[in-house]
């Protein structure tokens, strides 16, 4: 009997002994969660009056991020967060970067930040949200206007070419960006120089971007896109 | 010179039947996964392979005859990758029209394209894939200037002026009777937005490729799929705008989805880790020691439009509201400290200085790193006036000769013994060596070994220049030529100087090659070395029988782009 006593008296506190190493794994391993919930910004005047609030059409756009409790974040970590927090809400088309990290969402820049080197204790949440949108497109092109003189050139598709003397231009005029050049706009820039030039209008000739390749395939003309800023040589006729 | 003879071959199949196009490699390059190795706190990455060697790009470089000022760039000296600067700024200077218009806020695509473009038109015609490239610009002499041509070449852009914007995809969905805010609101929206997206993928532009890549890696990510709705957590697609996530992965995706760039182009890229001062200037300055390298750099960022002049933005007034934009810079004066770029505006803005306008900050960059693998090789995107010749930034002047079968003056038979003839295209002049290859029926030029005694035809194509690249349209003769897969081959194959024959394609083996000599498969073969001096269809029989001729394959018009400087004997 007290042989018997002694086995049990042993197997007990193995088995025991067993359990709490397997209790012990289980704290040891313990993991910590990271979420991210998007945020509008209600507010923001440079860097120093920033605050978030929820975002009735996205009120739960929440990433999560599994670390181990003491977990540092690194860059990788950053990169990999970066993705599952890349969609872009409200997006308008454009360039948009994400915020930062914020712990507090009413005053974030009192709180904490996500960054490399963040301890990962306890679980937290934190608060990004999005800047930019598209960007400003130009409204206006500029259509300069330079006079050249002409010699007779038997070579050329006309029948003339330039002689470059002077290369400034002796008027500018805009036209709405993107818009095709009508009947009514070479009107305008015939009577314009004409005006400007003291002379019939029917001796201008040209208007080339290139003074060296005279060509009705380059020629300013109805049809004409006005996509960029654009230098147009012309002579005058006698 | 050992860079210069490292073959990575690449061909593209185009099959008239199919549309389809196929990729493949010659040889197989040493397969080096992508890694990043983290640089201090720099927050510079490099993804490998390591290939930093700026005396790939000096040894590459053959001869820069172009003219133009870099706008007061860097030095000659600081010049590694474009070296006197002028191409790159000619290039960017007139990059106008053959990008993607920016009318949906797209501004992301648009540099991504225009970024590419330059590679694939001064590094490697490998980078984008000839069907989604521009018609060639026109050179009226064998110079690139800041001047001429006036548009440099790109891609094709089908977005018109009449495209719609997010605007006009609002005013729709509202004239429609929708509430804005409501969940059927944005649905249609989402629907007329993924209908814009779907557009390009079907119409084949470089815009539908990038968003393609984009929708399968999340990028885009449309609340519908396939018509049918499901709750995406990530709500409704209202736009196509980007950030940095969105651009890294749409630029390492491209790359990684070429088989000719996968393992010879690596991305440099960094953001800022932090909304300050001292992170904008690293990244500034990081951008400009690569443009000072000669490169051109894709970057992201944002500005405010100061319209009460004090300064700073002022969130109140609606006229500063914040702004992204990304765009490539290409340019810097050193004298007065100033970083310009090519705002991808249809000519808007193509030598603007970066920092008046991302007065908020300068947010993120990429920038190609070429390896080895990927030499240096002529382009054909400017065409010299009318003319059958094209000016590579390289310097060097391609010809493009082009043959009909009747062409080449062979005889309508199947000769047992080689035959030799010089066929002249012109001032260019080859010499050709065939066997069992005749020109027969007045219409093709067919090679048949299929016959007793023979088991063996071939098409041998000697330049007295440098070739380029070459592409021909074949078939069967027809669908009754016993041809199978385990004992025929029809090898398409190049000779580089004092090299060997080197295989692209086997014309029985790797395609379903059409069996309708009406209607046949066109091959075009971009070659990534400089010395290609040769090239030959190769066709074998291993058991040849009969008395008729058989297993024929037929030569439709072939077309040979070639240096015009004439080799030395």
């Amino acid at each position: 009997m007290n042989t018997n006593k002694k086995v049990i008296g042993i197997i007990i506190p193995a088995i025991a002994a067993v359990m709490m190493t397997a209790c012990d794994t289980s704290i040891s391993h313990n993991n910590v969660l990271l979420s991210f919930k998007y945020m509008s910004i209600s507010s923001q005047s440079n860097e120093t009056d920033l605050s978030f609030q929820d975002d009735p059409d996205y009120p739960d756009l929440i990433a999560t991020f599994t670390v181990e409790q003491n977990h540092v974040i690194s860059l990788e970590d950053l990169a990999n967060i970066g993705s599952l927090t890349s969609f872009i809400p409200h997006n308008q088309g454009g360039y948009y970067v994400r915020t930062a990290y914020y712990s507090d969402y009413l005053n974030p820049l009192s709180g904490s930040q996500l960054a490399e080197g963040y301890e990962c204790i306890t679980d937290i949440t934190f608060y990004y949200s999005f800047t930019g949108g598209p960007a400003q497109s130009p409204e206006k092109v500029n259509f300069s206007f330079i006079l050249l003189d002409i010699i007779v050139d038997s070579d050329s598709e006309f029948g003339f070419s330039f002689i470059e003397t002077n290369t400034a231009p002796i008027i500018g005029i805009e036209f709405d960006y993107g818009k095709d050049i009508l009947q009514e706009d070479m009107v305008r820039i015939d009577d314009e120089i004409s005006e400007l030039l003291e002379i019939d209008s029917q001796s201008i000739f040209g208007y080339f971007p290139d003074p060296s390749q005279l060509s009705n395939e380059l020629r300013l003309t109805i049809g004409t896109q006005c996509l960029y800023d654009q230098d147009y040589f012309f002579g005058i006729l006698d | 010179m050992a860079l210069l003879t490292t073959l990575a071959t690449i061909f593209v199949v185009s099959s008239f039947l199919t549309g389809n196009y196929v990729l493949r490699q010659s040889s197989e390059p040493d397969k080096e996964s992508f890694s990043e190795n983290r640089f201090g706190n720099s927050g510079m990455y490099y993804e490998t392979p390591d290939l930093q060697n700026n005396e790939l790009y000096e040894q590459s470089y053959v001869i820069d005859p172009l003219i133009g000022g870099g706008g007061g760039g860097g030095s000659t000296d600081d010049d590694i990758f474009v070296r006197n600067d002028s191409f790159r700024s000619a290039y960017f200077r007139n990059l106008k029209n053959n990008m993607p218009l920016n009318r949906l806020g797209i501004c992301g695509y648009t540099g991504i394209s225009m970024y590419i473009s330059f590679f694939d038109t001064y590094w490697s015609d490998l980078f984008i894939d000839e069907k989604y490239e521009s018609a060639p610009s026109t050179v009226s002499s064998g110079v690139i200037s800041n001047t001429s041509p006036s548009q440099s070449p790109g891609v094709f852009n089908n977005i018109t002026w009449n495209s719609p914007t997010m605007d006009t995809l609002r005013n729709s969905v509202l004239s429609q009777g929708y509430i804005e805010g409501t969940d059927a609101y944005k649905e249609a929206l989402d629907r007329l937005v993924m209908q814009e997206i779907v557009d390009q993928i079907q119409q084949e532009t470089f815009l539908g490729k990038l968003f393609s890549i984009a929708l399968a890696n999340g990028s885009i990510n449309p609340h519908f799929d396939l018509a049918e709705y499901y709750q995406n957590p990530n709500g409704y697609l209202d736009g196509i705008g980007v950030n940095y996530d969105i651009t890294n992965s749409v630029m390492h995706d491209y790359i990684s989805q070429q088989p000719a760039l996968a393992n010879n182009v690596s991305i440099v890229t960094s953001q800022m880790s932090a909304d300050t001062q001292s992170e904008k200037t690293r990244i500034r300055n990081e951008i400009v020691q690569l443009v000072k390298s000669g490169k051109p750099v894709l970057m992201g960022g944002n500005g405010f439009t100061d319209t009460n002049g004090n300064g700073v933005r002022d969130p109140s007034i609606g006229d500063e509201y914040e702004w992204g934009h990304v765009i490539v810079a290409y340019d810097y004066d050193e004298v007065t400290d100033t970083l310009y770029g090519n705002w991808g505006w249809s000519g808007q803005r193509v030598h603007e200085s970066v920092d008046a306008y991302f007065n908020i900050r300068i947010h993120d960059y990429w920038c190609y790193e070429i390896g080895e693998g990927l030499s240096q090789t002529n382009t054909n995107h400017y065409r010299i006036g009318t003319s059958n010749q094209y000016l590579s930034p390289s310097g060097v002047i391609l010809e493009q000769s082009t043959y009909q079968p009747d062409s080449f003056g062979f005889e309508p038979q199947y000769f047992f013994y080689e035959k030799n003839l010089s066929v002249s295209n012109g001032n260019y002049i080859v010499s050709t060596k065939r066997l069992r290859t005749g020109y027969i029926e007045n219409s093709f030029v067919n090679l048949s070994p299929a016959r007793e005694n023979a088991g063996l035809a071939y098409l041998e194509i000697y330049s007295p220049t440098y070739i380029n690249r070459f592409e021909f349209n074949a078939s069967y003769w027809s669908a009754n030529e016993y041809v199978d897969t385990s004992n025929f081959s029809a090898l398409v194959q190049f000779k580089t100087a004092n090299g060997n024959w080197i295989t692209l394609i086997d014309l029985v083996r790797d395609v379903n090659l059409s069996k309708n000599r009406l209607d046949q498969d066109h091959f075009s073969f971009i070659l990534s070395t400089n010395n290609v001096i040769a090239i030959r269809i190769y066709y074998t029989d291993l058991i040849p029988y009969g008395s008729s001729n058989k297993g024929r394959i037929s030569i439709g018009e072939l077309s040979i782009l070639h240096d015009i400087e004439v080799l030395d004997a």
